[in-house]
């Protein structure tokens, strides 16, 4: 059999050699422009700090030049086919718009400052977006998707290694607003211009074509989960760094001995006693309230009044939104009615907690002691805690598959024998999941306890509601029982959230360290609430399929 | 689904004494409750032996009335925040008439004149929310993309919860770290003259609504039926020319619901503006200054509700009208599209 | 089968919880959660507000007036004995008594405790002069603190009405004006009434159209307080003669002094007023002129002729109980205006309208 010797062309054509490793660098080089302008914009350096001996200005400027005239190379490369690329006719509409509006701003810009044109500068910067615009679109993609590109790098790096803008430039541009700065040019020009040459050098570096614009496109996408990644880990650790120290003041941790039995031994006259090791853990900052004569203040007062606000939510909202839930997915008909319910929900669960906190001021205040109280914010978080449920369950109660209720009923069970023994406990899961992420929201939420339940700023001392007390009295029924302290529930509190929301009114100047403390045990436990719902999501979808 | 009331009989059918009893008892509560509170406790009291007597005797029946109250619960909720939010506002509309939402010129706020005027509210919210939207719907769609379409599957389990539990935090600790970090920053590094900026706001209620518009989006991208995708991979487009060609136009409706959702919360958001802010009822001048210090509608309401009373606290009523009403349209458009979504596509979500 | 995995299931969940909640419960007996090691040394404080059954005393309202009886109430709640020379020390102001702080100006009025414990609660909240007026009125606090009269602050109340208000006048705010420190250091350091209260009304917009400004031109960042606060009340009815005065020179307004503080020592462009007992190194406060007169920080404030000086008062409704009493009646005292007054900046009473205040309260048991 004669050997083939026509050449093959691959499939699809992986790693184009040369082009892919300069684009690999041009990718580089802009994504560490891009890091320098987000380390500008958090103040980790300055636009005029040095940096291997040059300022951080001029390192910008050089990485505008490299990647404007990396471009220029890469188009020349290109057309004259000295490296495998697959263009196709044109960039396209889309880059066309890009490169047309950044044409436009540029020339705007340079038109009113530069020239000083007050309202003419609409023209030349019109122009400049066509120009642009054509000059994206008409020529062969990889001289209209790269050239625009090199132009805008290239004038970027002139105007700040020329020194146009220096170290002491500023700007207005709207009167009575903000005035800006070298660093806040350099920060806004290297992220939009870092972004634009990772997006052109990764289209450029993978050949053009569809599978070039697949990988800019990626590149694009990839850095914006990355940067939200980055936002909650640094919102989050941001947090725990300045919040650790003040909320792990002054723990002490000990041993000490408990005595448990001791009796009168007679032969060495003294009492021997029993001793069992007792572990002494005190933490100020969640045990204490804020006293004049305590060394460290705390919130334990805010603690415990979310600790009550959230059983009261959930022993009020849990029942009605489960039984609504069981009623829409197991009695109801799909009608007006049902219609009419779901449309509630829903729009009970977008309505605004400011709006919950004014309806709570206008019913349930007056009719429950005219003044803030833990019952009412223990209802109007009810309220909200309500759609939640309601509609986590009802996804739950849906996901239970018919066969279990066919089975049942073919044993002649009753229907709501069927739904008290088969499906709740089967849907169980996904309610408690539902009601645990519904719980996370409401412990943070401030507008409502702020309008219903805030009391004083700085309390001293939790509301005393669990008081188990039993005594034998001296007359009928001579015995004592008290378990709920129900004076308490109507007397104002303080709230986590609305612990902190007080200790930012009351000046920030003295109690920084303890708020803080206070929003670092805010979030821990609003975050722990989600993070022990969703670990139980995901345990039980995983039972589930299993 | 079909329920079991359709294949089993239940009862014998006539309309019983014990359901015609709960749902007299439980109605007298509530009413006793809106009218005479000091009531309340007999009719409730009434209810409970009802609803004791009807589990221990007719249990079926009972449970399934019961059900039926709570379900109607959740309309009564909302019908009475509609209804109390609006009587409570009826004084300052009477006092100020249409002016209340449409006077464009100064003063506007003046308590002791009794001039309410909401026009500088509902500019401040207006512009807090365009940007916090210019925020969280591009990157939130781009985000939602690459969790259902782009991510492998170690980075789509790590990046779910992540989200999520950005969705979590609080919107008092955003408020707090956008007092503390971000206006100190404007004011020192941007010169801004006040303390407190609309874009700080917009900036931080966009960072909130974003996670909102990631979850929504990804379960309507996630929900495009697969054929659809591997009928255009096997046509020769890329991945991406799939996206933006197949899938993102099939689940429109569901990333535009998404941004809607994302809008409603950016609204409806109030601590981080209160905070934020400093809280003097003008317009920003010129009227496009995004860096100038007014009020929103929920920052007004919730630093002045301690201090109103009489005609002011019905004024704020008004302005928490307004807000209810924009969200609660928003949401029935939402709610509207994702069913349109539904049945465009044919499956369950 | 389903059922069957279920009921095994819920057998071993069940010894489970059980056994951890024995565990639980004999672990509980050996977790002490004490300030002190326990059996180390003697307890120094007492568990104090249980019972359940102690009274309560509640006040609240004006920021201004909020150092002053929080810092009593915060003395009240830890009721120091009488050798504490720090917090109580009643020898140094000729009082004669070795009891501790609250049960002595508790006992005064008939309300006893014997130890740690106070005889009654006191709790303050803070929101400012309007509200608490307001709460007082509605009967939901029994103490109004204000820093302007309660005529000014309710104007569409009746005469009738005010007069339900009894008036107790705890101390005396010279109310000073502040600005930025940049702004002082660069030259402002005294300003007349004229140039303030344009400021205020908006007709002066930028720093360098202020007199003895040096520095660059920036714009006036003028901080004021939230209608309905006393301090804003009585600033525009000293500067402008009336409370309904207006004043859209204003660009930002704060609902309390704590806050305006921060505003004010955060930014570099501030003016703003406030009140004696925030003044700091980060908030200074300029030399006002008016009708030729100077007044200086620190000296002359206190100077009837200051026009922006004001009475800061706790307001009952409807008489003062024997309770309300014995809590005024300690801020009153000359223990009271030296500890909780002055010393958190505030002027005393004259030893005149001492006496005239103390004449006010119900008599003692």
């Amino acid at each position: 059999m004669a050997v083939d010797s026509t050449p093959t062309n691959d499939l699809v054509q992986e790693g184009t050699g040369r082009l892919q490793t300069i684009g690999y660098v041009l990718q580089a080089v802009a994504l560490l422009v891009l890091v320098a302008s987000f380390a500008l914009l958090f103040e980790v350096v300055d636009a005029q700090s040095l940096v291997a001996g040059q300022s951080v200005l001029t390192w910008m400027g050089l990485g505008f030049g490299v990647l404007g005239l990396g471009f220029v190379a890469v188009a020349g490369l290109s057309r004259a086919d000295l490296v495998e690329s697959t263009p196709i006719k044109s960039a396209g509409v889309g880059a066309g718009i890009v490169y047309a509006l950044i044409g436009f701003v540029v020339v705007g810009l340079v038109s009113s400052q530069t020239l000083g044109l007050q309202t003419l500068w609409v023209i030349p910067a019109i122009l400049a977006g066509g120009l642009v615009f054509l000059g994206a679109v008409y020529p062969r993609e990889d001289i209209g998707s790269t050239l625009p590109a090199a132009g805008f790098m290239v004038f970027a790096g002139t105007t700040f290694l020329t020194g146009t803008i220096g170290l002491d430039w500023t700007w207005q541009p709207i009167p009575n607003g903000a005035v800006f700065d070298a660093s806040m040019a350099l920060i806004v020009t290297g992220f939009f211009g870092g972004l634009l040459g990772a997006w052109t050098a990764a289209r450029a570096g993978n050949g053009f074509g569809s599978r070039g614009r697949q990988s800019g496109a990626y590149l694009l996408v990839s850095v914006n989960a990355v940067a939200m990644a980055a936002l909650l880990f640094a919102l989050v650790t941001f947090v725990a760094v300045r919040g650790w120290a003040p909320m792990t003041r002054g723990i002490k941790t000990g041993i000490f001995w408990e005595p448990v039995y001791w009796f009168y031994f007679q032969p060495i006259q003294e009492y021997v006693i029993f001793q069992i090791p007792g572990l002494w853990f005190y933490w100020p900052f969640t045990m204490e309230g804020a006293a004049l004569m305590n060394d460290i203040n705390g919130v334990a007062p805010a603690i415990i009044g979310t600790f009550w606000l959230v059983v009261g939510a959930i022993l009020f909202a849990v029942p009605l939104g489960v039984g609504a839930a069981v009623f829409l997915t197991e009695y109801a008909e799909q009608g007006r009615f049902t219609q009419l319910v779901e449309i509630s929900t829903n729009g009970l669960w977008s309505t605004p907690s400011i709006v919950y906190g004014l309806f709570g001021l206008a019913l349930l205040v007056p009719r429950l002691g005219n003044s803030n109280s833990i019952l009412t914010g223990m209802l109007v978080l009810g309220f909200m805690l309500l759609p939640l449920v309601v509609i986590t369950s009802r996804e739950s109660l849906k996901s239970v598959p018919d066969e279990y209720r066919d089975a049942s009923a073919a044993l002649g069970v009753s229907q709501w024998q069927t739904i008290k023994s088969v499906v709740l406990p089967a849907a169980m899961p996904g309610v408690i999941t539902g009601v645990i992420l519904g719980v996370g929201r409401i412990a943070g939420e401030t507008a409502p306890i702020l309008l219903v339940t805030g009391g004083s700023p700085f309390p001293s001392t939790g509301a005393d509601i669990f008081d188990p007390r039993f005594a034998f009295t001296g007359q009928f029924p001579w015995v004592s029982l008290n378990i709920v302290n129900v004076d308490p529930l109507l007397q104002p509190s303080s709230a986590l959230p609305y612990q902190l929301y007080a200790v930012i009114s009351a000046g920030l100047s003295e109690n920084l360290s303890f708020a803080w403390g206070t929003a670092l045990v805010l979030l821990l436990v609003v975050l722990g609430f989600y993070a022990i719902g969703i670990a139980s999501r995901a345990y039980f979808r995983r039972k589930l399929q299993a | 689904m079909s329920t079991i009331s359709d294949r089993v009989q239940i009862g014998t059918g006539r309309p019983s004494v014990v359901s015609a009893a709960l749902a007299m008892t439980i109605a007298a509560t509530v009413l006793a409750f809106l009218v005479v509170p000091g009531l309340t406790v007999y009719p409730l009291v009434a209810f409970m032996v009802v609803a004791a007597y009807g589990w221990y005797a007719h249990q079926e029946e009972t449970a399934r009335s019961l059900m039926f109250v709570m379900t109607a619960s959740t309309v009564l909720i909302l019908a009475l925040i509609t209804v109390y939010l609006v009587v409570k506002s009826i004084p300052a509309f009477r006092i100020m008439g249409v002016d209340i939402v449409l006077k464009t010129n100064g003063p506007f706020w003046n308590p002791r004149e009794k001039l309410y005027a909401l026009f500088p509210m509902i500019w401040g919210t207006l512009i807090t929310t365009l940007i916090a939207i210019c925020i969280a719907a591009p990157l939130g769609v781009a985000g939602a993309l690459f969790i259902s379409e782009i991510a492998p599957r170690w980075a789509r389990e790590l990046l779910k919860p992540a989200v999520e539990m950005l969705a979590g935090i609080p919107s008092i600790v955003y408020g707090f770290i956008g007092f503390v970090i971000i206006n100190p920053y404007m004011m020192n590094e941007l010169s801004v003259s006040t303390f407190g900026s609309l874009i700080a706001v917009g900036i931080v209620i966009g960072v909130m609504a974003l996670p909102t518009v990631v979850s929504v989006a990804e379960d309507a991208i996630a929900s495009v039926p697969g054929p659809m995708k591997d009928g255009s991979l096997a046509l020769g487009a890329t991945n991406w020319q799939t996206m933006t060609d197949v899938t993102i136009p099939a689940a429109f409706s569901g990333v535009t619901a998404a941004v809607l959702l994302g809008v409603g919360r950016a609204i409806g958001e109030t601590m981080a503006a209160t905070v934020i802010l400093g809280h003097a009822q003008v317009l920003p001048e010129p009227l496009y200054n995004v860096f100038g210090n007014t009020e929103t509608l929920t920052s007004l309401i919730a630093s002045q509700y301690g201090i109103a009373s009489g005609s002011q606290l019905s004024a704020l009523f008004a302005a928490g009208v307004v807000l209810f009403v924009t969200v609660l349209v928003i949401s029935i458009a939402s709610q509207r599209i994702e069913a349109r979504m539904k049945q465009k596509l044919g499956g369950e979500v | 089968m389903y059922t069957q995995v279920m009921s095994d299931r819920t057998v071993r969940r069940r010894t489970l919880l059980t056994g951890a909640a024995t565990l639980a419960a004999s672990v509980a007996g050996c977790i002490s959660t004490s300030p002190t090691k326990p059996g180390s040394q003697p307890q120094t404080t007492s568990d104090g507000g249980d019972g359940g059954d102690t009274q309560l005393l509640k006040a609240g309202g004006s920021s201004t007036v909020y150092p002053i009886t929080n810092k009593a109430s915060s003395y009240w709640g830890a009721n120091p004995p009488a050798d504490d020379e720090e917090y109580w020390g009643p020898s140094q102001f000729g009082i004669e008594t070795d009891e501790r702080l609250a049960n002595y100006w508790g006992g005064i009025y008939g309300f006893e405790s014997s130890d740690a414990t106070p005889p009654f609660n006191v709790t303050v909240n803070l929101s400012h002069s309007g509200t608490g007026l307001e709460n007082l009125k509605a009967g939901r606090i029994d103490i109004g603190n204000s820093s302007a009269p309660v005529s000014a602050e309710l104007p569409e109340a009746s005469e009738e009405e005010l007069s339900k208000f009894t008036n107790h006048v705890v101390g005396v705010d010279a109310q000073p004006i502040v600005v930025s420190q940049e702004i002082y250091e660069a030259g402002v350091t005294k300003m007349t009434g004229d140039t303030l209260k344009a400021i205020y009304r908006g007709d002066i917009t930028d720093w360098t159209d202020v007199p003895n400004y040096g520095g660059p031109s920036k714009q006036i960042q003028c901080v004021g307080r939230a209608e309905g606060s006393g301090t804003d009340t009585a600033f525009r009815v000293n500067l402008f003669g009336s409370p309904d005065a207006p004043m859209p020179g204003v660009d930002v307004r704060k609902g309390q002094n704590q806050q305006v503080n921060q505003i004010v020592s955060s930014s570099d462009n501030a003016i703003a007023y406030m009140a004696l007992a925030f003044v700091s190194d980060s908030t200074p406060a300029i030399t006002l002129q008016f009708k030729g007169k100077e007044f200086v920080p620190g000296e002359n404030l206190s100077d009837p002729d200051y026009p922006l000086s004001r009475d800061l008062h706790s307001y009952t409704y409807e008489g003062t109980s024997k309770l309300e009493a014995a809590f005024i009646n300690m801020i009153l005292s000359d223990y009271g205006q030296e500890v909780f007054v002055k010393a958190v900046g505030y002027a005393a009473l004259t030893d005149e309208r001492q006496q005239e205040e103390r004449a006010k309260l119900p008599d003692q048991v």
